[in-house]
């Protein structure tokens, strides 16, 4: 794209809205296996804090009385996290790929919704985590210059065809240069 | 130092000037002289000892590193090779050469060399490019690298003069936050050469002196004397910096459109961006500045990879000359647009954010003070900057804003430091919108509009929800279509859940 910043800039020529336009949610789900998933990775984070939290001052020899109350307070929190972010993150996901580009939604309390044109993309990564393997669950990551988007938790043969098909996109993309 | 010509084949190896192998290592020494001087005086300290041992050998790796780099310009690369035990060779494609930067120290000015760095906009490749030549040598891989027409003399070359920066403008360096960062790095310098002569500051005869005098004053007396000299220092530190830094800075555009920034007093730098490379000028106007009317200016470039590095366009100055400074470069000046004024439901968020942790500061330690853990006095204290919070937070939603203003996408934010940001739509790489639970409850949205360059992104905070789609579709034509559904309520989630499906074979 030739950008031409000397250009003196035009009056705001916005075309005129009939009706009001909403980004509809991209058409496909993470896999199913997401849930337990992310269910698993919460469990391993929680139980790794109160390990700390529990293992930590009994070794450093500290006795204070409100030790257990912020072990059943971390607990209990943590049992509410697993048992309600699972399900809602599966409710939120979504992501849609169509010629032109990617499209997300992520999150769960917070959203993000994420559009990356493929004619930007500098390169597209499946990596799978080591919990991700138990579950042959994969992302995929499109990046650009300085940001990108990743669809995550896909099977991973899904997620390796997916990026294939996203890579041969790319290729057949003329690239614009932003960078 | 023999000439090249890029349009040969396979042209000979150039070195870097032997005579930057002069300057280097000698400061370095200079500054180690508190060290190795330590050495001397505190003898038998090893850890003095294995300092400057590592600190010798490290100078001389590097004098072996630079005698050893030699470069070339082919038609389509540029080939650098180094190296003492491990050899590398670096093959830079020239297109991907976004910025020449060149920068000579006193040092360097005194044996005649010029640094020069050559940005790719990659990270971790861009610290490595830096060689040490000739003056002439500096600007012809300039003009050979970014372009043919721009001569190191902007009078003989057909450069037009777009702005100078008279040295009165020092007047607003103090108003900066420039003076205070110095005073510290300097604080910290001194404390270092002191522990490495082993000298105990705090024993020196005016340190007791001082500190003697505080114990017995009035505290309403320190505290004014603290503050007027480090007043003192701020201002002296931050306009000879400015003077310093800014000296003769000349803006020029040459025949090809591209941009030179030329300045420096000790050290010269000079930087030069090519007109396609433009994504977006940033006005950025500290408090204190902006209370004395003035302003900074940044362009922003692709290719630069921190923010650290975007040229300064327009150094502090009055806000005016700062507007016709942006204008004669991109035609008029999009930062000084009329901004739409967000939502009030972003003046709540701004406030709740001010107060609330200020608020829960004031608590806690009146709690502790109940406790007698800390003095009485510092709950009071902590509720009298409530207000002050609540101000900084309406003045954040003041100046909070945004724009479409030709190919421009504007916006404007902060209140310590007041951003206002203009990036062309063409420079946009990709879109974010984000929605915590709590905009999503009062209709607000954050829109993260991402360019390669400046600082990564235009972000517009706690638009009308409403507005979002439709700011996006005009910042990035065509980008939503696919995505978007004309109508009057909002499509839930249900749709088809079929797992994964094909892509099409559009492409």
């Amino acid at each position: 794209v030739d950008a031409q910043p000397a250009e003196p800039p035009v009056a705001d020529s916005a075309p005129p809205v009939l009706q009001r336009s909403y980004l509809r949610p991209p058409k496909h789900m993470p896999s199913p296996r997401a849930i337990a998933y992310w269910s698993a990775s919460a469990a391993r984070d929680w139980l790794v804090l109160l390990a700390i939290i529990i293992v930590g001052p009994i070794l450093l020899h500290w006795q204070w009385n409100w030790l257990p109350t912020a072990w059943i307070i971390v607990a209990a929190t943590g049992l509410a996290h697993i048992a309600v972010m699972p399900s809602w993150r599966y409710r939120v996901h979504r992501w849609e790929t169509v010629s032109t580009a990617a499209y997300t939604v992520t999150g769960w309390l917070d959203r993000t919704t994420r559009i990356v044109p493929f004619s930007r993309v500098q390169t597209v990564t499946v990596h799978q985590t080591l919990l991700g393997r138990l579950f042959d669950l994969a992302n995929v990551s499109v990046s650009t210059a300085h940001s990108g988007l990743t669809i995550t938790c896909l099977r991973h043969t899904d997620a390796e065809r997916i990026a294939d098909e996203m890579s041969a996109i790319v290729a057949a993309t003329k690239a614009d240069d932003a960078t | 130092v023999s000439a090249t010509d890029p349009e040969l084949p396979k042209p000979t190896w150039s070195r870097p000037a032997r005579r930057m192998l002069l300057a280097d290592p000698l400061i370095s020494l200079l500054r180690a002289a508190p060290l190795l001087l330590g050495l001397v005086l505190v003898t038998g300290d090893t850890g003095h000892a294995l300092a400057a041992g590592w600190l010798l050998s490290s100078l001389a790796y590097g004098m072996a590193t630079v005698a050893t780099t030699r470069y070339r310009i082919t038609e389509h690369h540029l080939e650098l090779r180094s190296g003492v035990l491990a050899r590398r060779r670096r093959t830079i494609p020239r297109d991907r050469i976004r910025v020449v930067d060149r920068t000579a120290r006193l040092r360097h000015r005194m044996v005649g060399v010029t640094r020069v760095r050559i940005g790719t906009g990659e990270p971790g490749l861009d610290e490595h490019l830096h060689l040490g030549v000739t003056h002439r040598e500096a600007e012809r891989l300039r003009e050979v690298l970014l372009g043919r027409n721009a001569s190191p003399n902007p009078a003989d070359s057909g450069e037009t003069v777009l702005m100078t920066v008279p040295s009165t403008w020092a007047w607003f360096a103090p108003f900066t936050l420039t003076g205070l960062v110095l005073a510290g790095t300097l604080a910290l310098t001194v404390r270092g050469a002191a522990g490495d002569l082993g000298v105990d500051l705090l024993s020196l005869p005016l340190v007791t002196a001082v500190e003697q005098w505080a114990q017995l004053a009035n505290p309403l007396v320190v505290a004014t004397a603290a503050v007027l000299a480090v007043t003192l220092v701020t201002t002296l530190l931050s306009t000879i910096a400015y003077l310093t830094a800014n000296w003769r800075f000349t803006l020029t555009r040459d025949a090809d459109g591209a941009l030179h920034l030329r300045r420096g007093l000790l050290t010269t730098r000079a930087t030069s961006v090519q007109q396609h490379r433009i994504r977006g000028v940033e006005r950025v106007v500290p408090l204190p500045l902006g209370l004395v009317r003035g302003a900074i200016a940044r362009v922003m470039v692709s290719g630069e990879g921190r923010y650290s590095l975007s040229p300064v366009l327009v150094p502090a100055g009055p806000r005016r000359r700062v507007h016709q400074g942006i204008a004669a470069v991109f035609g008029s000046d999009p930062t000084a647009a009329h901004l739409q004024r967000h939502p009030r439901a972003a003046l709540a968020r701004r406030l709740t954010r001010a107060v609330l942790p200020t608020l829960g500061i004031s608590v806690i330690l009146w709690w502790l003070a109940e406790a007698m853990i800390v003095p009485a006095w510092t709950w009071p204290a902590a509720l009298a900057v409530v207000p002050v919070a609540a101000g900084i937070g309406w003045h954040r939603y003041r100046n909070l804003g945004h724009a479409l203003v030709g190919p421009y996408l504007v916006s404007r934010s902060g209140s310590l430091r007041q951003q206002t940001t203009a990036v062309l739509h063409s420079g946009i790489t990709d879109l974010s919108l984000e929605q915590t639970l709590l905009q999503r409850r009062s209709g607000l949205i954050t829109m993260d509009a991402t360019i390669a360059a400046g600082r990564g992104s235009c972000i517009l905070h706690d638009l009308a929800e409403a507005d979002a789609v439709e700011l996006a579709r005009q910042v990035a034509p065509g980008l939503l279509d696919p995505f978007l559904v004309t109508g009057a309520a909002e499509i839930d989630g249900d749709t088809d859940v079929e797992g994964v499906t094909t892509l099409s074979a559009t492409a």
